[in-house]
């Protein structure tokens, strides 16, 4: 005997799987070679070695956490077989949670500014005397940052929500129009006393200015109107002394509601998704196809191991294409569409986009830097918020559930 | 013929989604299962991913379950493959080369037992870590191997059934499994003691200057 593939007859002899002739033949030839001896030594203490190592402790909540993924797959295996209306909203919910997170930022923000204007309307009632200046000094006392944030749940779910219909976006004709609104509103913040002056003098601005085009016109005059009416809910509200922020949203809401619709949203802005349950008789080799398919639709596949589900995402001009190839991959069980008008959101959103930016031009102008970082922040949170929605808008989702028969 | 083995009793109830049987099912199964994923991957946090992992695939596949083979064997089965599959996915990240595990542990310390007693003290007091570190040198195929037959004392038969490959196969396997990570521990142990000499000579070097 040789000392070819030795290594192998090493760990057959190890394991007794030779036969008594090969057996015979291998000891001898230990016996021997001093080298073979050395390898077959070093290889029963190899063994030895792992056949001593120690069983891992199982790591805590590792049992929890596979119960959980159990749980999860069975409550998804039960969506498959029955697309209920909670579930709908379960899926609208993971859809848009980024969006809604938006929001809520969004509205904690502007609770910083509104809270600003509550100061102010407080400051104005108890120091009827003091001049803007001094006003406007107390107002960037560290005790306008701390004082809001109790309110900030009720903010977070009114903001949203205060203005169905919305001003135009700003345009450079309209931003003249915006400014001496604001006049207004500085004089009126400045002192109280000086409320009526300030709406009417933009009555008279809005009702001597003749717009050039059609369409100009519009929007200028929406946008001033939005303005006045705005000033007219403020004015209203410093009157009674027991103004709340409640009913400061409250009667913003109801003014507000009258304005007039935002022209640059896009028409037809709406997202997409698509709940699809699929019967096939090969599950894996479909996966592979989608994650091909959704490339060649300049899309993308994620495999959830949570729910057993495939979510594709492609382009809104590739949807329907989309959908029509995964229905000829296997026989669809059921099937859900789910569309949203985006445009609703998109204007409301823009909204809040507007209102800072005066609010930020107004405090520049003052030379009020803490309530103008903060309306910069909604300005930035609110075009994160619209970024968003165009997203929404131009990514359609399917999800497919694979079901083995 | 095969027949159909005894199979335990919570079996019918998990395939029926009862919560209760599925909690009795992973009790049983988990320490082995986490016990396969720690060996393969050798990382606690990719082990604890893995065994959630398997026991999906368990879920999803039990109403594939023939009764043909144990229970236990079937779900080592899906184990294994799993954690094979993983490392191959994993490759680049998951198989290092030797030296780099060398450089770890010199980074760390050198073994104390190597001046007295070379070879045969390393062997024996080898730790952990470093067959760890070896392990982690190999292919998925050869831990696999590795695992069953060195560290679990599975037969061949139980082997070549678990993983459905022919007896001659799981042999040659086993052998070059055991080749290769005696390879590398070699090539590891060759490592550590030229480094331990040229400690030494710095040392000595560094004496005799004084």
């Amino acid at each position: 005997m040789k000392c070819e593939n030795i290594e192998e007859k090493i760990s057959l002899y190890i394991d007794r799987q030779l036969d008594w002739k090969e057996e015979k033949e291998f000891i001898n030839h230990i016996r021997k070679c001093p080298h073979c001896k050395e390898l077959l030594e070093q290889t029963q203490q190899l063994r030895k070695m792992l056949l001593e190592l120690p069983m891992e402790e199982m790591p805590e909540g590792l049992h929890e956490s596979i119960l959980n993924v159990i749980e999860k797959e069975v409550e998804g295996q039960n969506k498959a077989t029955a697309f209920s209306a909670k579930k709908k909203k379960t899926v609208f919910w993971y859809r848009y949670g980024a969006i809604a997170a938006s929001f809520l930022l969004l509205a904690a923000a502007g609770n910083y500014i509104y809270n600003g204007m509550e100061q102010k309307q407080a400051l104005t009632q108890q120091l009827m005397e003091q001049t803007p200046e001094m006003a406007s000094l107390q107002e960037d006392s560290p005790q306008t940052a701390v004082a809001p944030m109790k309110e900030t749940i009720t903010r977070t779910t009114q903001a949203p929500q205060t203005s169905k219909a919305l001003p135009a976006t700003p345009t450079e004709e309209t931003n003249e129009t915006t400014e001496e609104a604001e006049n207004g509103e500085n004089t009126q913040e400045g002192n109280g006393e000086n409320d009526t002056q300030s709406q009417d003098a933009l009555a008279q601005q809005d009702s001597s200015q003749t717009p050039q085009a059609a369409s100009a016109q519009a929007e200028q005059s929406s946008a001033q109107e939005q303005t006045i009416t705005m000033k007219a809910a403020v004015t209203e509200e410093n009157a009674p002394e027991e103004n709340s922020a409640e009913q400061t949203q409250k009667d913003t809401k109801t003014t507000l509601s009258s304005g007039s619709a935002a022209k640059s949203v896009p028409i037809n802005m709406k997202s997409k998704s698509m709940k699809i349950s699929l019967k096939t008789n090969d599950i894996s080799k479909i996966t592979e196809e989608m994650e091909k398919k959704a490339k060649q639709l300049q899309g993308t596949v994620k495999n959830s191991t949570e729910t057993g589900s495939i979510t594709m995402q492609v382009p809104a001009s590739r949807y329907d294409e989309a959908l029509s190839w995964i229905e000829q991959q296997g026989e669809t069980a059921e099937k859900e569409e789910f569309v949203e008008d985006l445009a609703k959101q998109y204007k409301q959103i823009q909204k809040q986009a507007e209102e800072a930016e005066k609010t930020e031009k107004d405090a520049t102008e003052k030379g009020q830097s803490k309530r103008a970082r903060q309306a910069r922040t909604t300005i930035e949170d609110c075009e994160a918020a619209l970024k968003q929605l165009e997203k929404a808008a131009e990514i359609f989702t399917i999800e497919i559930t694979l079901v083995e028969g | 013929m095969e027949g159909k083995k005894e199979q335990p009793q919570w079996l019918e109830r998990a395939r029926n989604n009862d919560m209760s049987a599925w909690e009795e099912l992973v009790k049983e199964n988990e320490r082995i299962v986490y016990h396969v994923a720690y060996r393969m991957l050798q990382n606690e946090e990719e082990a604890k991913d893995i065994s959630q992992e398997i026991f999906l695939k368990v879920y999803r596949n039990l109403k594939n379950f023939d009764g043909k083979s144990a229970f236990s064997t079937w779900i080592y089965r899906i184990a294994v493959n799993t954690c094979i599959d993983a490392i191959r996915k994993n490759k680049g990240r998951q198989t290092i080369s030797i030296e780099q595990t060398i450089e770890s542990t010199l980074h760390n310390e050198m073994p104390q037992q190597q001046e007295d007693t070379p070879e045969k003290a390393y062997l024996t007091k080898e730790n952990r870590t470093e067959i760890v570190e070896i392990i982690q040198c190999l292919s998925p195929e050869h831990r696999a191997m590795l695992l069953m037959r060195d560290m679990e004392d599975m037969t061949y038969g139980e082997i070549a059934e678990c993983l459905s490959l022919s007896l001659g196969t799981v042999k040659s396997r086993i052998a070059r499994a055991r080749e290769q990570f005696k390879k590398e521990f070699l090539k590891r142990k060759e490592l550590l003691q030229k480094r331990q000499r040229q400690k030494n000579r710095a040392e000595q070097k560094g004496g005799d200057e004084i």
